[in-house]
């Protein structure tokens, strides 16, 4: 289900943002121009995404430095093992979509 | 038995008072402020040890060595930072240096992650965090011992020996993911192979030397780093979801600012391990108004928790009050 999350300007560019769809919460990235969004709590403790560090698509989690791949999902690094779960992104005008529902 | 997952459920964190756009430029990274740092250690390390082995037949070799030491032990918070993988923007630097500086502090690069982890995640909560370095009620001798490395050094030894021997530490144990115990056990290894090489070139040279440059100096130049540890959370309060009372930050002088990476800016660290240890001064300066006053100096500090950590022996409920600025509230 294609659920509107923020506007586009909302996301500056090699930036991350939490939002709260429904009670579920994304961390939406914009990689120079392009836009991804993953669950945003860390697998390893649910620390906050949306508050980490991203460089090069790659999100560090704010407290123990766990990496994941942006586009992916992928975990990268310890003390995280469990993958972000991914959500498909789309641009219509100025508004962001997630899939709240496909993974 | 405290579980974690129990007080995560409860967490609930201080967080001061900081805009995105201000903290994300806080979090940018570089390899230069940490190349140029470790040359600078490297070079400090490398002269002293030089000018020790000129002087090994003159009584100068006593402070030159002892100097040495220090320096040496500014492999701790080399480990550390690299450990939270801040000091390289190139994630493989930060990775090679801290099994390296890993291996001058006897740290076990695998449990240590964890352990550390943990320590972030649960900081001062009593029966969780695994770096607590004074149990309550405390034990004054051990203490003591510690300002030169003698007891969690000697630990540190027989760990490493365990787990070279494929034995897990009842600690690692606790918070180790035993997926991860063949990489630790291996990491052992190597560090008690280094550790062997330097012995055994000690017993073939008849010479202490090599044991002067290696292991030894994190020992007998623990002094300043013990001190620096300490005020980081000895003393303090425990068990709440607050850095600003029990973690403690310092100042200190410029060379031990450098030596151990601006980790006297440990309340700042603590808010935000991300930050990288040269942005560290300038988060000290944008927080100053919501953070207690750091202790002044490590003597300021000292002379605040030794008097504690005597009185938490009869009185293990006490700790030193952190006065938070009223800004802050």
């Amino acid at each position: 289900m294609w659920t509107r999350v923020c506007s586009v300007g909302d996301v500056e560019e090699d930036d991350v943002c939490r939002f709260e769809v429904g009670g579920l919460p994304l961390a939406v990235y914009n990689l120079a121009g392009k836009f991804y969004a993953t669950t945003a709590l860390c697998t390893h403790e649910q620390a906050d995404l949306g508050s980490g560090y991203l460089c090069d698509g790659i999100i560090e989690c704010p407290k123990h430095n766990a990496r994941f791949d942006v586009a992916t999902g992928k975990c990268l690094r310890r003390p995280a093992k469990v993958d972000l779960k991914t959500y498909a992104v789309k641009v219509e005008g100025d508004s962001l979509f997630v899939d709240v529902e496909a993974s | 038995m405290v579980k974690p997952e129990d007080v995560l459920a409860i967490e609930e964190w201080y967080s001061p008072s900081i805009t995105k756009a201000e903290m994300k430029q806080f979090l940018k990274r570089d390899n230069w402020h940490g190349l140029l740092n470790f040359a600078l250690w490297f070079g400090l390390l490398g002269g002293l040890g030089y000018l020790g082995y000129l002087l090994i037949d003159t009584w100068w070799a006593i402070p030159v060595f002892f100097l040495y030491g220090v320096v040496y032990a500014g492999s701790n918070g080399r480990h550390h930072e690299c450990g939270h993988g801040t000091v390289f923007k190139t994630a493989w630097l930060n990775d090679v240096f801290y099994y390296f500086f890993g291996i001058l502090e006897v740290a076990d690069a695998v449990a240590a992650r964890a352990s550390h982890a943990r320590h972030h995640s649960y900081t001062a909560w009593r029966g969780i965090d695994p770096e607590l370095l004074v149990m309550r009620p405390p034990k004054f001798s051990q203490f003591l011992l510690d300002f030169f490395f003698l007891r969690s050094g000697t630990k540190a030894l027989i760990t490493m020996v365990r787990h070279s021997f494929g034995i897990v530490s009842p600690k690692a144990r606790d918070f180790v993911d035993p997926e991860d115990y063949p990489g630790m056990f291996w990491r052992a290894r190597l560090n008690l192979a280094v550790w062997l090489v330097a012995i055994g070139l000690a017993l073939y040279l008849h010479s202490w030397l090599p044991l002067l440059y290696f292991g030894l100096p994190r020992f007998y130049g623990g002094f300043f780093l013990w001190c620096f540890v300490v005020l980081q959370h000895v003393g303090l309060s425990e068990n709440v979801w607050d850095h600003r009372q029990n973690t403690g930050s310092v100042r200190v002088n410029p060379f031990l600012s450098f030596l151990f990476m601006h980790m006297e800016n440990h309340v700042e660290h603590h808010l935000f391990p991300l930050v990288p240890f040269h942005q560290l001064p300038k988060l000290r300066k944008k927080l100053k108004g919501q953070l207690p006053a750091p202790y002044s100096s490590l003597w300021d500090g000292m002379r605040r928790v030794i008097p504690m950590v005597m009185k938490q022996r009869k009185h293990p409920e006490l700790f030193i009050d952190r006065m938070i600025p009223f800004e802050a509230d």
